[in-house]
């Protein structure tokens, strides 16, 4: 039963994935990536882990997506500010390099070698929330202090460049020309 | 005498080129003069103390212990460097070693300090007194191990057992250079004042700051110990080659030859690094293997022993080990001679040395004549235990070397005849003798070469000092704007026909002994085993050269001193602080020869003065196959080099005046030889070559035409073009493409990204199975 | 699996944590110490902030990392020992001069003007961000398990990115930052998809258990392939051709003190905890002797196309990001020849020696040298950088080696610092640049790669062209005079700097006692260090 369900919720995450890339509506688009992460939450329930499902379905599907789909919005793309299509020979070109990427991962976990490899057994408790923090406070918790810094560095990130002409005078803007590019 | 005079030695004109660099501007040219000046000639004087030492401790006895009281008696003075030194003995003609300890005490004393300090015992004395003399007491010291100080200041580095010291070698090679270019340098320092006197404050203090800078830098290159020490010297004199090079900047054209210089030289320096490198991997191999300390270095001792040892396992015949080692040592001697070939000038990175002349003329003769130039002369000597038995493919190093300097010398000497441009003729020269020097190493025949290094960079930076005269009275350089300076410049012209003459070997002038002497090792060479119809037309190459050197320098001389002024303005003598250094060297010019008269030349009486200076380097370098003929025989052949040498130089010398003499007028009337040299003009010129010149009508005269095309051919075409206009336009090339990929696109990135990160695990997956298919193929192949 | 005991965390272990906390502990105060800073007059406090962080995190690092051998902590998730240390040095170095170089920025050079030009570096954040990327930096090199591994590299990107796009000014920086984002986001996929595998063949995530595992065993392409797309993500952070295309943009879009920032830091840490992994992944048989030859490639087209794209820049940031790819070139040489260490069928010229220990000393050899080099590139780097902060005016940068004409009469010590760097960049003897090299090429030609040393060689010989052309530009021009002999305005002295002509001094002489003297206890605790990882 397991093993069915991460097989659907896999296909589901590599189709939704799919379709995120080759949408031209970034709103539609937005919504496959929103299909493909709770795929990802479903695969975590497949591993069965529920408190990181649960967690991947608030957080991605919940949070960050609204957010994604706000900005998109007000953002209000028209067709010509999407940038041209892709020619054919790129698209086939991509197509290409993926599925070369694929046989190479596919080469990689196919032919593990090796002794053959048990599955550990897993305790009753195993991916509860309980089990989950304990880990995280004991083994990982050099981790786990880092991602605080992580977390700091990306709000302070955030804050400087999202403050545009706050601080920063706009005589002092200078904004280089299309042309200068070519100087690379 | 305190070793660490050395470092003392090399720091003097360092601190003046920091006085210079710093204060230089704000104190004037009169500060800039004093500290400029004094600089090189301070560490004249310290040279000339060390000099004066290494003879007193050569005239000393030497004292041989057994190893155990050997040992003991290094325990007990190591505190006291000054007091005692370690000499390594190479016996040439076999590579034995033996370790001398060297007290600085006379014998006596020596015996009743190690008995009071309990070195020695008595009953150990009266061993030592009853065992054969020969054990005992060395013979004059200077037969067997000359003195040699060796100071250390300090690690410089060390990793993984490789030890960089920064040590430094004063023995009679080093001392020889130092006193050269401290000497000649410090004359060249004192012209240097009246030379740039017009310039402003700012660029008289620039220049003494780079001239100073380039004293302690070859200083560093010629007593460095190790070879990566050297190397650093190496590079310094580059560079201030290439500032002064560059010196008048603001003309484009200078700073393209500056460039130029640069890009030769790197070319040289890669072959000097990669030589070092296999070295290093040669010692480190010898360090883990057979010598067994695990630690090594480019140190000139280690890389002794480590010729022994690999020549040592070559003669056993080891397994083929010891013979990998002898070919990697041939093959890092044939890399440091491409660092030699750029440094000296020679084919076929000789390019770079003509246009060194667009820097200021005294440059041209510290510099591109007298010093920096011979650097891969030294350099090959210095390591001449390494290059004596080096084989590539079974051809030896020392062949091609000599085969090149040859060539040099011929196509040079040649191209000079060609020139317009009085400095031009000069590099032409210069790159002609560093030809002669190197066949002279290339003979084996090291201290001849040196000889010839001393003497050469005594009337070459005459001859250059005089035509900065020259220039600076003319305010040219073309010599056809020249003529009839003889009596303007009665100083100039007397001391600068003097160089000439040196320059062409006339007989007793410093030229003749020692180019002859190099000559005379290359005809006996030829009369060895071996290839020697080679060394027999590199000798015919040389005599050959020797009679275009004559005609050049009397070319210089008749363009210059004869005939009318035909430039503008009115010439007059320089001032005398650029006359006196003429009159010094010129006076050098002739003296030097003293330093190398053949001994059947001399009487009895003076036999000790006879061959001075090779002799005196014979116990310090490797021995050639020469060494080991019959010693009347090689007389008799000296005495035919020497005559024909003699007669070559004469003859041309004449020849040159006559033809000279005799050439037409353009523009100006040409003075008419006089009675037997017109007469010996006719007869030899008439018939090849006369009528052209003279008439100038139909093709260019063969000799002119000659030099002409190898002229161009060696210095315009091939190379300049080829080499360094084609690395210029490949690296620029290399660079568009670079940044061709560089689009400014993210996707463009991205895609760039995917591929790489695609090919390379497919690579990884690939690699193995198919290797294992290649082996399998090539293994089937080889059974059946 | 049964859960763990808390208390088997000793509270004592926490001080292994300090040297990787410290700077982040310093970034918040600078961060909440800008709140209260009212007017916009000087950073200098900031400055003594951030100083003082680096250097208790330094003292910490020196008092706790330095052992001899490896020992691991809180419960193997960091593992520290003299290589930490010399590898945590040159990353400090970067933060300590960096923000003494950043401290006058935009500071009006008219001296009676009131307050500072409100310019990019002019916030907090600076500092903050900073440390914090200074923090995973730090943390990178101690990382001892996957997981703690890809935390600090995150770490130290998140607040790369953002101080690449600091400037808001210029519209070149947000672009720079941009393109390193996405990249970086594309490259982190690589590493953990790499990192995943590598787990799924080991079954652990700590590297110590990931060189116990025998993961050679049969025809393992798992670990393998894991290797290489690990390999991938840590090349990307160190700029190797074909993962470089980012740092060109990057680096020239940044302001130049984060370019300097980015240039050594991010670097250093990136090939320590590299080269931890990589010696974890070829204990356990991971690597098979392609991935040495793959490591060859890229070493070889760094080095062209680093040295190759510098040749014709001329704005000094750009030309340092190319100078920059060309120095990664040189350093992956020390990877390929440890990486030669686990590959038995080499047949370099140690391997013809025979013993495995030799084929150790060499890979103890080439850490050796990888870490001197991250030094000695730190000090010449970071001088270059100082002395172009140096030389800002009112928040307008040096953008064109031509407004460095005549620097030698106008600012002669400034030129004599950048020549300093120069000079070390290209390995001239008598700087650490040289030394650098020369230790690095040695390993690799112990190694057996003597064609690859070859090929550095050329292009070392070739960069001369670029790194001198500056020092002429300086030396050889008139003040006022471009290289085209263009009209260019003369950066007048302004003695107020002190700040970053301290910083330019303190990295010159460092270049040149690295040197000249390198004999002192750095070079111990870098041979104890490389000792250490094998």
């Amino acid at each position: 039963m397991p093993t069915l369900l991460i097989i659907l919720a896999g296909l589901l995450v590599v189709g939704a994935g799919l379709l995120t890339v080759t949408q031209r509506n970034p709103v539609r688009a937005a919504l496959c990536m929103l299909v493909a992460l709770a795929g990802v939450g479903a695969l975590m329930l497949g591993l069965r882990s529920p408190f990181l499902a649960a967690m991947q379905v608030l957080l991605y599907g919940g949070a960050i997506m609204v957010l994604f789909t706000f900005v998109i919005m007000l953002l209000t793309l028209r067709e010509d500010e999407m940038g041209p299509e892709p020619s054919d020979g790129s698209k086939l070109g991509a197509a290409f390099m993926s599925l070369l990427t694929l046989s190479v991962l596919w080469f990689g976990i196919s032919r593990r070698g090796g002794a053959s490899y048990e599955a550990p057994r897993l305790g009753e408790e195993f991916g509860s929330a309980q089990h989950f923090s304990t880990f995280l406070y004991t083994d990982y918790v050099v981790a786990f202090e880092l991602v605080t810094v992580l977390v700091l560095a990306a709000v302070a990130g955030v804050i400087v460049l999202g403050r545009s002409a706050h601080r920063t005078s706009l005589e002092q803007t200078k904004i280089a020309g299309p042309g200068e590019e070519a100087h690379s | 005498m305190n070793t660490s005079m050395i470092p003392l030695l090399i720091l003097v004109p360092f601190l003046g080129f920091l006085l210079n660099a710093f204060f230089g501007r704000r104190l004037g040219k009169s500060f800039v003069t004093c500290v400029g000046v004094s600089a090189p000639l301070i560490a004249f004087v310290m040279g000339a103390a060390l000099f004066s030492n290494l003879r007193e401790i050569d005239s000393r006895p030497v004292v041989q212990l057994d190893a155990d009281i050997q040992r003991r008696v290094y325990d007990a003075y190591s505190g006291e460097l000054a007091r005692y030194e370690l000499v390594t003995v190479h016996a040439h003609g076999h590579a034995s070693q033996r370790q001398i300890l060297r007290v600085d005490l006379p014998y006596e004393s020596f015996v009743q300090d190690a008995l009071a300090k309990n070195l020695i015992t008595q009953a150990e004395l009266d061993d030592a007194e009853h065992a054969e003399p020969s054990e005992r007491v060395i013979v004059a010291a200077g037969e067997v191990a000359p003195a040699a100080f060796t100071f250390t200041l300090g690690n410089w580095f060390s990793v993984g057992g490789f030890e960089v010291n920064f040590a430094f070698l004063l023995d009679r090679i080093s001392i020889l250079l130092v006193l050269v270019i401290t000497g000649i340098g410090s004359l060249i320092h004192i012209y240097s004042t009246g030379y740039m006197g017009d310039r402003s404050a700012g660029t008289f203090a620039r220049f003494f700051t780079y001239l100073n800078l380039f004293i302690a830098a070859m200083l560093v290159l010629v007593l460095g110990k190790d070879l990566l020490l050297m190397f650093v010297g190496w590079e310094g004199v580059g560079m201030c080659s290439y500032l002064l090079i560059g010196f008048d900047y603001d003309d484009k054209a200078n700073a393209a030859c500056g460039t130029k210089a640069f890009v030769v030289n790197r070319i040289g320096d890669l072959g000097f690094v990669l030589g070092m490198l296999c070295l290093v991997v040669l010692g480190r191999q010898a360090a883990l293997g057979e010598l067994g300390d695990g630690v090594f270095s480019l140190d000139v001792d280690f890389l002794r022993t480590l010729v022994d040892h690999g020549g040592s396992a070559a003669a056993a015949g080891e397994h083929g080990h010891g013979g990998g080692a002898a070919g990697m040592i041939g093959v890092a001697c044939l890399l440091l001679f491409v660092g030699a070939t750029g440094k000296s000038a020679q084919i076929p990175l000789h390019i770079w040395l003509p246009d060194a002349m667009a820097g200021p003329t005294p440059v041209s003769a510290l510099i591109h004549a007298a010093t920096m130039v011979t650097a891969g002369i030294y350099m090959i000597t210095r390591l001449s235990f390494l290059f004596i038995d080096a084989q590539v493919f079974g051809i030896p190093v020392l062949g091609i070397v000599a085969v090149i300097g040859a060539t040099t010398a011929f196509c040079a000497g040649a191209a000079a005849l060609a020139q317009d441009d009085i400095k031009r003729v000069l590099a032409y020269s210069t790159v002609s003798q560093l030809g002669y020097m190197f066949l002279g190493v290339g003979a084996a025949a090291f201290g001849a070469s040196m000889f010839h290094l001393v003497t050469h960079a005594f009337f070459k930076a005459l001859l250059f000092l005089g035509a900065g005269s020259v220039i600076h009275a003319c305010h040219s350089q073309s010599m056809s704007k020249m003529g009839g300076l003889k009596d303007s410049m009665p100083w100039t012209f007397k001391t600068m026909f003097v160089g000439a003459f040196a320059l062409a070997g006339f007989p007793l002038l410093s030229g003749f002994f020692s180019k002859d002497l190099i000559l005379f090792q290359v005809l006996a060479r030829s009369n060895v085993e071996g290839a020697s119809w080679v060394w027999a037309l590199l000798y015919g190459m040389g005599v050959f050269t020797a009679a275009l050197t004559a005609l050049y320098s009397m070319r210089l001389i008749r363009m210059t001193f004869y005939g009318s002024y035909r430039g503008s303005g009115h010439p007059h003598e320089s001032p005398w602080v650029m006359t006196v250094p003429l009159q010094v060297l010129a006076l050098g010019a002739v003296l030097a020869s003293l330093l190398g008269w053949p001994k059947f030349f001399l009487p009895a009486s003076l036999a000790s003065w006879a061959d001075m200076l090779p002799h005196s380097l014979h116990a310090v370098v490797a021995a050639g196959p020469t060494a080991l003929m019959d010693h009347d025989y090689l007389v008799s052949l000296e005495v035919t080099g020497i005559v024909i040498g003699a007669v070559v130089a004469v003859g041309f010398c004449a020849l040159g005046f006559a033809w000279l003499w005799s050439l037409p007028p353009s523009e100006i009337a040409w003075e008419r030889p006089v009675g037997w040299m017109r007469r010996l003009r006719d007869f030899l010129f008439r018939a090849w070559m006369y009528d052209e010149i003279v008439n100038k009508r139909g093709a260019q005269p063969a000799v002119k035409q000659l030099s002409h095309w190898l002229w161009r051919w060696f210095d315009d075409a091939t190379l300049d073009q080829g080499l360094v206009d084609g690395m210029g336009r490949v690296g620029v090339e290399l660079s568009h493409m670079a940044r061709a990929t560089q689009t400014g696109r993210a996707t463009s990135y991205l895609r760039m990204f995917a591929l790489g990160a695609v090919v390379l695990p497919l690579l990884a997956i690939l690699a193995t199975p198919l290797f294992t298919l290649l082996t399998a193929w090539f293994a089937g192949g080889g059974t059946h | 699996m049964e859960a763990l005991d808390p208390i088997q965390i000793a509270s004592k272990d926490f001080k292994y944590l300090l040297p990787v906390m410290l700077p982040a502990l310093f970034g918040l105060v600078a961060l909440v110490a800008d709140l209260f800073s009212k007017s916009e007059r000087s950073r200098l406090p900031l400055c003594m902030i951030s100083l003082s962080g680096v250097c208790l995190a330094g003292f910490s690092a020196i008092a706790f990392w330095s052992g001899a051998e490896f020992s691991e902590h809180l419960a193997g998730t960091l593992s520290t020992s003299a290589f930490s240390t010399a590898a945590a040095m040159p990353v400090l170095l970067a933060t300590f001069l960096i923000s003494l170089a950043a401290a006058h920025h935009g500071m009006p050079t008219d001296p009676k003007a009131t307050g500072w030009l409100p310019h990019s570096l002019s916030h907090g954040e600076f500092y903050g961000l900073l440390l914090f990327a200074t923090s995973g930096m730090m943390g990178l090199i101690v990382a001892n398990d996957l997981v703690t591994f890809f935390v600090a590299l995150e770490v130290m990107s998140i607040a790369v990115y953002a101080l690449t796009g600091l400037d808001r000014a210029r519209s070149r920086a947000a672009e720079g930052a941009m393109k390193y984002f996405v990249l970086g986001a594309f490259s982190s996929g690589f590493l953990l998809y790499g990192m995943a595998m590598i787990y799924g063949a080991a079954h652990s995530v700590h590297f110590s258990e990931i060189a116990a595992a025998n993961m050679s065993a049969g025809q393992s392409s798992l670990a393998l392939v894991g290797a290489v797309l690990f390999l991938i993500g840590v090349l990307f952070k160190v700029g190797a051709v074909p993962f470089h295309a980012w740092a060109p943009d990057a680096y020239e879009g940044a302001t130049t003190a984060v370019t300097g920032f980015m240039s050594v830091g991010v670097k250093v840490a990136a090939f320590a905890g590299g080269l931890r992994v990589l010696v974890a992944l070829g204990a356990g048989g991971a690597l098979n002797p392609a991935v040495g030859w793959l490591l060859w490639l890229v070493a070889a087209l760094t080095v062209i196309l680093g040295n190759a794209g510098a040749l014709t820049q001329r704005n000094p940031r750009r030309l340092l990001a190319y100078s920059g790819i060309a120095h990664t070139g040189y350093l992956v040489i020390g990877l390929v020849a440890v990486s030669r260490v686990f590959d038995t069928s080499h047949s370099g010229y140690v391997t013809n020696v025979g013993a495995s220990a030799q084929l150790v000393g060499v890979g103890v050899d080439a850490v050796g040298g990888v870490l001197f080099y991250l030094l000695g590139y730190a000090a010449a780097n970071l001088g270059a950088i100082a002395v172009l902060c140096h030389l800002e005016r009112d928040g307008e940068e040096v953008d064109d080696i031509s407004q460095l004409a005549g620097l030698a009469k106008t600012q002669p010590k400034s030129a004599f610092a950048m020549t300093v760097a120069m000079v070390s960049l290209a390995g001239i003897p008598c700087t650490a640049g040289f030394i650098g090299k020369l230790w690095v090429f040695r390993a690799g030609v112990a190694a057996g790669d003597v064609t690859l040393v070859v090929i550095a060689l050329l292009m070392s010989v070739l960069s001369l062209f670029y790194y001198l052309r500056i020092v002429v530009v300086m030396w050889m021009h008139e003040p006022g005079r471009g290289l085209d002999g263009e009209e260019q305005q003369v950066v007048a002295l302004d003695h107020r700097r002190w700040a970053s002509g301290l910083a330019v001094g303190i990295a010159t002489a460092l270049t040149l006692v690295f040197g000249m003297y390198p004999t002192s206890g750095i070079l111990n605790l870098i041979k104890a260090g490389a000792g250490s990882v094998f």
